[in-house]
């Protein structure tokens, strides 16, 4: 094959690297730079150097807290992927194609309403006062309502609820393309050993399922950091700092109290640790494929 | 592993508790507010305070008109918004994608690394410095400082994306169509462009669909009331006078849900396929 040659490719290729350059590469710099100066809006950014991450490590209390709520965050996220894993596995189970289809479609219609929608409905349908929660609670006899989400000990549960029973239409479909590769003679020889149901969906369908099982893992991990619309939506942060995650704590610092620098550095140090999950996440993929 | 009757409650009942909620805010769209608040969860057919059958389908219109009236100008914002970062994401895309895997220019090898090292970058932890980007640009309070991040991001995906559709593409076909002679243009209209199409799809309807359910960036980027979108414009209306308004914002979810969800309907097919085939992608 011919490549083509044409005058205006080049000038093409650098119109797009310069939008790249403007809205990637430019904040990439700045998000290092900006962690070095005393920056709030409409005044001189002044160089503090290492200031901000010494704050950031040592004398903000609010950031190791912040970090504990995102261990939190990520092992119950994770945890939450077992739904939709098993309603892969139910689903690719039945035997009519047309079924199978109405439930992908039914599964996957949550996805096209917007997250913020989503969280407003369960503040007012699900958490209020009057909602469903303390409806359910007051049958079995319990008084007062409860305010979960200005509650400390709930506000967290009561955020990470949202979305219950979390059967996510990406993460179904992705086990679902995953079972539908397996090849029919794996199946096949596991039945000639005796090995059905359960059992083979543990020992033989799980382990080979292991490319899907590594990239859910690692979006997963990805989303939870970027965690933090909702607990604006729902908490604000509250109770306290309560809910506070550190992407939260990053929007608070800078869109809220005017510090751009210090937000910077919380940024910077999310970044550090998408970084090192994704890089470890990838490892144990490569040697899923390697061996 | 379950026999049939166990497989279908199973999978009924997650459908039906995932779907449980829009189920009440669509039944309460059709209540007054005091009927809410009164009666949350009582089915509206049943009267606005519980009369009896059908009672209450007289007032069944009455919060769709306001919620309209509140809700049109960040609809329209929101389809302006969307349709132009998806198209432009899809054109973009395709153009930069061909010029790399079918063109030669000087420095080729070279001008390919940003692109594909920007892929690494996760966009929403660049959310401060690229608003301070966008602020420097005078870009704040407009349609640009939404429609451009959005496009930029797809573009990236897109690239890499449409890089893997062009490479399986059989060179054979591009070989003839040169041997008559086509240039550029035609042999990416005519050649390529059947061949593109699943993609530009899934693209476009990751982008559209992406943009569409933003809220963070469209919420600190246009503070002006004018310029909100749907997810912005609705946070807005739960902070403001309407806000013990339940009866409107029942209504005002129908109304930012039905756009999205009627296209899902009437493009079952792309959406499960489209999706499905990006989602293995990523």
């Amino acid at each position: 094959m011919r490549t083509y040659r044409a005058f205006w490719f080049l000038p093409w290729v650098v119109i797009c690297l310069s939008l790249v350059a403007v809205f990637v590469w430019t904040p990439m710099f700045w998000l290092l730079q900006k962690s070095f100066y005393a920056y709030s809006l409409g005044e001189a950014p002044r160089w503090v150097g290492w200031q901000n991450f010494i704050e950031c490590f040592s004398a903000d209390p609010l950031i190791p807290a912040s970090f504990r709520l995102l261990g939190i965050v990520m092992v119950f996220q994770m945890a939450t992927k077992v739904v939709p894993l098993l309603a892969a596995r139910i689903l690719y189970g039945l035997s009519s194609e047309k079924t199978r289809h109405a439930y992908r479609t039914l599964f996957l219609l949550p996805w096209v309403i917007p997250g913020v929608a989503v969280q407003l409905i369960w503040l007012q349908l699900i958490y209020s006062d009057y909602g469903l929660l303390n409806r359910i609670l007051g049958w079995g006899g319990q008084g007062a309502p409860v305010a979960w989400l200005s509650d400390p000990t709930y506000a967290l549960g009561a955020v990470l609820l949202v979305g219950f029973p979390f059967v996510s239409g990406l993460e179904l479909l992705l086990f679902y393309a995953g079972l539908s590769r397996l090849p029919d003679s794996v199946r096949e020889a596991a039945a000639l050993d005796g090995c059905r149901g359960w059992r083979r969906f543990l020992w033989v369908e799980l382990p080979l399922l292991k490319p899907e099982i590594a990239t859910v893992i690692s979006l997963t991990l990805i989303s939870s950091i970027q965690t933090y619309e909702n607990v604006l939506v729902m908490t604000n942060g509250g109770p306290g700092f309560s809910t506070a995650l550190p992407g939260f704590l990053m929007y608070l610092q800078a869109f809220v109290y005017g510090r751009f620098g210090y937000a910077c550095v919380i940024g910077l140090m999310l970044f550090l640790v998408i970084l090192a999950l994704v890089y470890v996440t990838r490892r144990w993929e490569a040697r899923i494929h390697a061996g | 592993m379950l026999d049939r009757f166990w497989r279908h409650a199973v999978l009924a009942l997650l459908a039906l508790l995932g779907l449980a909620p829009l189920v009440l805010v669509l039944n309460n769209s059709f209540r007054t507010t005091a009927a809410i608040y009164s009666h949350p969860f009582a089915p509206f057919f049943f009267g606005q305070n519980g009369e009896g059958l059908l009672a209450g389908l007289g007032a069944a219109g009455l919060n769709y008109p306001r919620a309209f009236h509140e809700l049109a100008p960040y609809l329209i914002n929101t389809v302006w918004v969307c349709g132009v970062s998806s198209v432009a994401t899809v054109a973009i895309s395709v153009l930069l994608a061909f010029v790399f895997r079918m063109g030669t220019f000087p420095g080729k090898r070279w001008l390919e690394v940003p692109f594909r090292l920007a892929l690494l970058v996760p966009g929403a932890l660049l959310i401060i410095p690229t608003y301070l980007v966008v602020k420097q640009l005078g870009l704040l309070n407009s349609y640009a400082g939404l429609i451009l991040p959005y496009t930029v991001g797809g573009v990236i995906f897109g690239f890499f994306i449409f890089s893997g559709a062009m490479a399986t593409f059989p060179r054979e076909l591009v070989e003839a169509a040169q041997m008559d002679g086509a240039g550029p243009w035609f042999c990416l209209w005519q050649v390529l462009r059947p061949h593109l199409v699943p993609t530009c799809t899934v693209l476009g309807l990751m982008t559209f669909l992406g943009s569409w359910n933003n809220f963070l960036w469209p919420y600190l980027v246009n503070s002006d009331p004018s310029l909100h979108v749907i997810s912005s414009g609705l946070f807005f209306l739960n902070d403001t006078d309407t806000a013990g308004d339940l009866g409107l914002l029942y209504a005002a979810y129908v109304l930012s849900i039905l756009p999205l969800a009627v296209l899902f309907f009437l493009g079952t097919k792309f959406f499960v396929q489209g999706l499905s085939a990006g989602a293995v992608k990523e």
